[in-house]
């Protein structure tokens, strides 16, 4: 059976070109067109495209224009009465691919809303959806209209689905349930025994304790240590040299999704379009999805008065729970347009080249690279001690352990921000896990179990590291209890897991997500019988034998030592060198983890999902200058 | 930077991180507080000027760095200064602080004979007023003040300098128990405590191999032949009695070691200090002493009764003193007491002074203390500061004339006096635990006299008169001390009694006279447990067997040792405390609550974590939002060769 186009008999080829139309309408200038033009030839984008990235033209106008020369009426959906039947028929994927949105039906003409001239494809695929419609009516609409008429439409399946969809496609890897039924048995069971050794064996339990948590401990370290000196061999290699940059063709770049999540921002959201705005990416090939939550307009209001260029839309999550930044991902990820797909924090500043970088990484590597991870440093490094200490440690975590972990082929937990996704692989991986509230690092994790592989570029992005002990308790505490939701979700069968994974990768996991809570909250308890020894001398000996305090002390110099010395080696990839004397402080940087650990592990019986929220713009807008 | 570089950078800067770290325990091995040195009470300095000498031990090899005072002035103590000399060289001198401080001296000039180092504080105030600045002019120097030593070690290269100045433990390693071993351990706690009269070092008592000797640790082990050394002149091998006995028992044994503030003097049984029934203050280890001053001004002799012998008692003191003239206007007299009773009193009418003042014997206890006190009122008053003092001399030359007798008390306090003509040590079972509290409690005795005590062990009670023993209970059975566990303590064949609680394990010690010996029993309800040693560490406590008063220590299986005075019979000592009774009746109840409060909280935190299948989402499509896209491959949850 043959398409129908109604209401038009007009060829594109017959039609005013859209340039001249806009110019006799005195709705852009004949230089703005003309070096449109040249940028088109340059990326071979359509002309309307690059004139709306320009911000040379308001993007009703500019399909206000489209309707007069194609001949077709005009409708803004959000005037419009729909037929919510109608979308909903078709569901909305396939509205999004076919950029046309049925909405309305009248038992003899069926209306559709489009941003693109109906191609012959398009009509026959709605004519086989919809057999029985004799007479198709199209009408042109702007893809703000269309994103907005989807949201509306399809609202409750969008919060389902964006809080479900990985729970209901693979529930074994989601975080929704915090505990399985053998796991917390398991737990209780090992609480249980370790009250009644106390009683009837208190010295054996202690010093069996003890020995334990020391061997945890230094094993925890040593990992880090090895696959840190492994991550030091990229010194001496750039994944992306400058020359492979320069020689991108903008024609050749695919189409590129930012999604912003923020939430109570408004401070910091002009800001961020500012550090945006820097990034060397066509605009027009550029699409910035801007999700703020429903209950938050003073966000709204303060994003629309930065005056955004018009490849940025913003996206108002509705308001529901867990009101999670996953989930808001996960919500933006339908609507996301772009082949790859990249996501940042309000306050990250990063390197211009960063989204070419990635996409040569991606040229480059391997069918199964489906992520890679930009590095994260600090811009307020200097504000204070906090500031200096997580630079270092984000320096070591960033520099030399994600490339390590990448060297030897382990599983990689990704860093909150600047994660670049092929968008079709992370469709496939159903997202980010609203649950969890370290949902990159599984994200990476769920990755590397399905065999994909995660890729380290070599350009950064500049946060701002947090400067106040409450916040960044707040934070620390999050990203803890994200480990060990993590942790949970994949040793839910831990004999399939080796299976799957292999005994290397597993006991990385092991190490590397459940190790980093586990010694965090054993490391109070590693301190105790060094200062008993300290202070009761001998005394202490029933408890702590004298092995068992040289074992304990063994762990206080040597694993210190080696946390020390990779804070230490952290700082040369970046010359900080001014910040090796703090590396010396990092025993009492290990203090404010252990107390965020322990909130953690109290957050994770009481409220496991709860996102403990940073606040960013607290150093306004220092900068380091060392 | 090189890769190479920069691990040797870091790897530099770690090596420097740990020196850091293992400076400070590596200086404070060096550090030696006031305490230590046998100044538990710090120093005082009172008055307009004042002084006083402070002997430091100097350990071959280490040189004395510096001084850290920590001074506490009395407040608004008028401006002065404070002087710190050795021999004829100031070391240091400050401005009297207003607060409490603490000043850092140098010590690398200081002079240092002997082994030991002298060092003078004087305190020196404005004013004029004698009186007001004796009692409200003072300057008090914390025990907790540090010397500070630098440089190592020297190794002993002979015998005879095998014990340094200061030690902080001796151990004793007897490869078996035996009586000869157990002999010479005796020998060594009597010796020790002689030797380092002010700071006695730790002994310890094992059949194990003992660790390395700290830096002022020495192992003294039985075995080898006649006296070695070995492990770098840190451990003394004695290899027979006959070596410990000229060790441990004579003036020429090894040579006495440095003792810290006081002279030492030991005296050998053999040749008593009395040969005339009289005894000097020489003989007793006394100093001329010299005192000047105005008002009223003492010096201070103690001593004790085992010092004459275990049956002589003093019947008098006849004391030789000169002294200067007082002057016309002005008037002074000479006042004796014992123990803090006037014994004598003599006007200072000329310039020397032979008076005799006799001693009753219900004056006298087991530790005593003569004071000579002169009351001199210048004429131009006391307290300016230009009154010409008073200067007066005690000779050595004065006397404590002795009779036969006994003059002591019972209980406890008839020792050591009765042992002073030696006593018999019997262990049971002879392990390191019993024969270590053997050797603390005649340590602890030696270090109040000056008779060089020599015990003698035993493989028996019977047939021996003055006896150390120590046991389990049944042993006070046997010696006629039963403490019986009923409530009520006899001592059977004396027909006294006292009221006590006691339940469980416990350790006692006891001083008594049975029929014609005397007693010093130490038992416990397991000799091998830590009960007696605990006891004996209470009532030792803070002044060592000066402290031991009464007739009965006992020590409960958690408590405090409760010291018992026979004098009182109604008293009632309560052995264990009771918050730690409770806890140890109680234990497995609290533990119980603690168990069954975690278990609820498990149970009820559980459907808080762990989903049940009703709570899952109900629906199994995702309505509109899910398209049959070729494009998307479903990847399978299971391993892939990687690339």
């Amino acid at each position: 059976m043959q398409p129908v186009a109604s209401s038009t008999s007009v060829t594109p080829a017959q039609r005013q070109r859209l340039g001249e139309y806009l110019v006799e309408a005195g709705m852009v200038q004949p230089w703005q067109i003309q070096q449109a033009l040249q940028q088109q030839a340059v990326t071979g984008e359509r002309l309307g495209k690059i004139l709306l990235a320009s911000g040379y033209v308001h993007r009703l106008d500019l399909y206000r224009a489209l309707s007069d020369l194609w001949e077709l009426p005009f409708v803004l959906l959000t005037q419009a009465d729909i037929d919510e039947a109608v979308p909903v028929k078709i569901g909305l994927p396939r509205i999004r691919r076919l950029n046309a949105f049925p909405y309305q039906w009248d038992g003899h003409t069926m209306r559709v809303a489009i941003t693109e001239y109906p191609s012959p494809e398009t009509q026959r695929e709605l004519y086989e959806l919809f057999p029985n419609v004799q007479h198709f009516e199209y009408a042109v609409t702007t893809e703000w209209d269309i994103d907005w008429a989807l949201r509306e439409v399809f609202k409750s399946s969008l919060i389902k689905g964006s809080t479900y969809a990985l729970f209901m496609r693979h529930p074994q890897e989601s975080a929704y349930m915090v505990f399985t039924r053998g796991q917390y048995i398991t737990l209780a069971s090992l609480v249980m025994l370790f009250i009644v050794c106390l009683y009837f064996a208190p010295q054996a339990t202690f010093i069996g304790t003890s020995i334990f948590i020391n061997v945890v401990f230094f094993v925890a370290v040593a990992f880090k240590v090895i696959v840190s000196l492994a991550g030091a061999r990229i010194e001496r290699v750039q994944p992306v040299t400058d020359a492979e940059v320069a020689s991108l063709r903008d024609e050749d770049l695919p189409f590129y999704t930012i999604l912003l999540p923020v939430y109570k921002e408004a401070n910091i959201i002009g800001l961020l379009m500012d550090n945006l705005s820097t990034l060397d990416y066509p605009k027009e090939k550029l699409e910035i999805l801007v999700l703020i939550e429903e209950d938050d307009p003073e966000t709204l209001e303060a994003a629309k008065a930065a005056r955004p260029p018009d490849n940025v839309q913003f996206v108002i999550i509705p308001d529901s729970q867990p009101k999670t930044k996953p989930k808001a991902c996960n919500l933006g990820l339908y609507f996301a347009r772009g082949e790859y797909l990249v996501i940042y924090d309000a306050e990250d500043r990063p390197e211009p080249d960063q989204l070419k970088k990635a996409l040569i990484l991606f040229q480059k590597g391997d069918p199964s690279l489906v992520v890679v991870q930009g590095a994260l440093n600090y811009f307020n490094s200097d504000y204070n001690f906090l500031t200096r200490m997580f630079t270092l440690e984000y320096s070591y975590w960033f520099d030399y352990m994600l490339p390590g972990l990448d060297v030897l082929n382990l599983p990689t937990p990704l860093g909150g921000t600047s994660n670049h996704f092929r968008t079709d692989r992370l469709r496939e991986l159903a997202g980010w896990d609203p649950f969890n509230v370290t949902e990159d690092a599984d994200l990476g994790i769920r990755a590397s179990m399905r065999n994909y592989t995660v890729g380290i570029v070599n350009s950064t992005t500049y946060e701002e590291a947090n400067s106040q002990v409450g916040n960044w308790i707040r934070q620390r505490s999050r990203w803890i209890k994200g480990y060990m939701q993590t942790t949970l979700v994949h040793t839910r069968n831990p004999m399939k897991l080796v299976r799957t994974v292999g005994l290397k990768n597993a006991l990385s996991f092991f190490l590397l997500v459940g190790g980093t809570p586990l010694t965090f909250l054993l490391a109070p308890l590693l301190w105790i019988p060094f200062i008993l020894w300290i202070f009761f001398g001998s005394d202490s000996t029933f408890f702590f034998p004298t092995f068992a305090v040289y074992i304990a002390a063994f762990n206080l110099l040597i694993g210190n030592g080696l946390a020390i010395y990779l804070n230490m080696l952290a700082v040369f990839r970046r010359k900080l060198y001014w910040l090796v004397p703090f590396a010396l402080l990092n025993p009492f940087y290990w203090f404010l983890h252990s107390y965020a650990a322990y909130k953690a592990l109290i957050q994770l019986f009481t409220k496991p999902f709860y996102w403990e929220k940073t606040v960013h713009g607290l150093t306004g807008d220092h900068t380091t200058t060392a | 930077m090189s890769r190479l570089r920069i691990h040797l950078a870091c790897a530099v800067l770690f090596a420097c991180f740990l020196a850091l770290v293992a400076l400070p325990q590596s200086t404070q091995a060096q550090d030696l507080t006031f305490d230590a040195l046998g100044y538990p009470q710090g120093v005082e300095l009172m008055g307009l000027t004042a002084s006083q000498d402070l002997f430091i031990p100097v350990n071959a090899g280490l040189v004395p760095e510096a001084v850290v005072l920590d001074l506490i002035p009395t407040p608004n103590l008028p401006e002065g200064y404070f002087s710190i000399s050795s021999g004829d060289r100031i070391q240091s001198r400050v401005a009297l602080p207003r607060a409490a401080t603490q000043i850092t001296v140098p010590l690398r000039e200081a002079r240092i004979s002997d082994g030991k180092l002298q060092l003078t504080l004087e305190m020196v105030v404005e004013g004029d007023d004698y009186c007001e600045a004796f009692f409200l002019h003072r300057l008090y120097i914390n025990p907790e003040s540090v010397v500070r030593y630098s440089g190592a070690q020297q190794a002993a290269a002979e015998v005879s300098t095998f014990f340094p100045g200061f030690l902080d433990r001796v151990t004793y390693v007897m490869p078996a128990a035996s009586e000869d071993a157990a002999q010479a351990a005796l020998w060594l706690a009597a010796y020790l405590a002689r030797t380092y009269e002010a700071a006695p070092p730790e002994l310890t008592v094992t059949t194990g191999a003992a660790s390395a000797p700290g830096a002022f640790e020495r192992v003294v082990q039985w075995g080898g032949q006649g006296a070695t050394l070995s492990n770098g002149g840190t451990t003394l091998n004695v290899g027979d009695l006959a070596t410990a006995r000229q060790l441990f028992q004579t003036d020429v044994g090894t040579r006495l070691a440095v003792s810290s503030s006081v002279r030492t003097q030991s005296v050998e049984r053999s040749t008593p200090l009395f040969g005339e029934g009289a005894v000097t203050f020489a003989d007793l280890g006394f100093d001329t002493r010299n005192i000047e001053g105005a008002g009223t001004i003492s010096s201070f002799y103690n001593f004790s009764l085992a010092d004459f012998g275990a049956d002589r008692i003093p019947a008098g003191v006849r004391l030789n003193i000169r002294h200067t003239p007082v002057p016309a206007g002005g008037n002074g007299y000479m006042h004796a007491y014992l123990n803090g009773s006037l014994i004598q009193s003599a006007p200072l009418d000329a310039n020397e002074l032979d008076v005799w003042a006799p001693i009753r014997n219900d004056e006298l206890q087991r530790d005593n203390n003569l004071e000579v006190r002169f009351a001199y009122n210048s004429p131009e008053g006391n307290c300016i500061r230009s009154v010409i003092p008073l200067s007066a001399s005690i000779q050595t030359n004065s006397t404590f004339e002795l009779i036969s007798g006994e003059g002591v008390p019972d209980g406890l306090l008839r020792f050591p006096q009765v042992f002073a003509d030696g006593f018999s040590v019997f262990v049971e079972p002879l392990n390191p635990t019993t024969l270590e509290n053997a050797a603390h409690l005649v340590m602890a005795m030696q270090a109040t006299t000056k008779t060089l005590l020599g015990p003698t062990i035993v493989g028996s009670t019977t047939g021996v008169e003055d006896l150390l023993a120590v046991g389990d209970h049944g042993l006070a059975d046997a010696l006629g001390a039963t403490l019986a566990p009923s409530g009520t303590l006899q001592y059977s064949q004396l027909g006294t009694s006292i009221n006590y609680t006691q339940d469980g394990a416990y350790a006692a010690l006891q001083g008594f006279e049975n029929l014609t010996r005397d007693i010093l029993l130490l038992t416990s309800t397991d000799p091998a447990s830590d009960e007696a040693s605990d006891l004996l560490d209470e009532v030792l406590q803070p002044d060592g067997w000066y402290s031991a008063q009464g007739q009965l220590a006992v020590r409960g299986e958690n408590g405090r040792a409760q010291v018992i005075d026979l004098d009182d019979p109604d008293q009632v000592a309560e052995l264990d405390a009771p918050l730690r009774g409770f806890w140890a009746e109680y234990q497995w109840l609290i533990w119980l609550i603690v168990a069954l409060l975690v278990l609820l909280l498990i149970i009820w935190i559980f459907p808080r974590v762990v989903r049940r299948q009703e709570e899952y989402p109900q629906y199994e499509r995702l309505s509109g939002l899910e398209e049959d896209d070729p494009t998307v491959v479903q990847r399978p949850y299971r391993p892939a060769p990687r690339s």
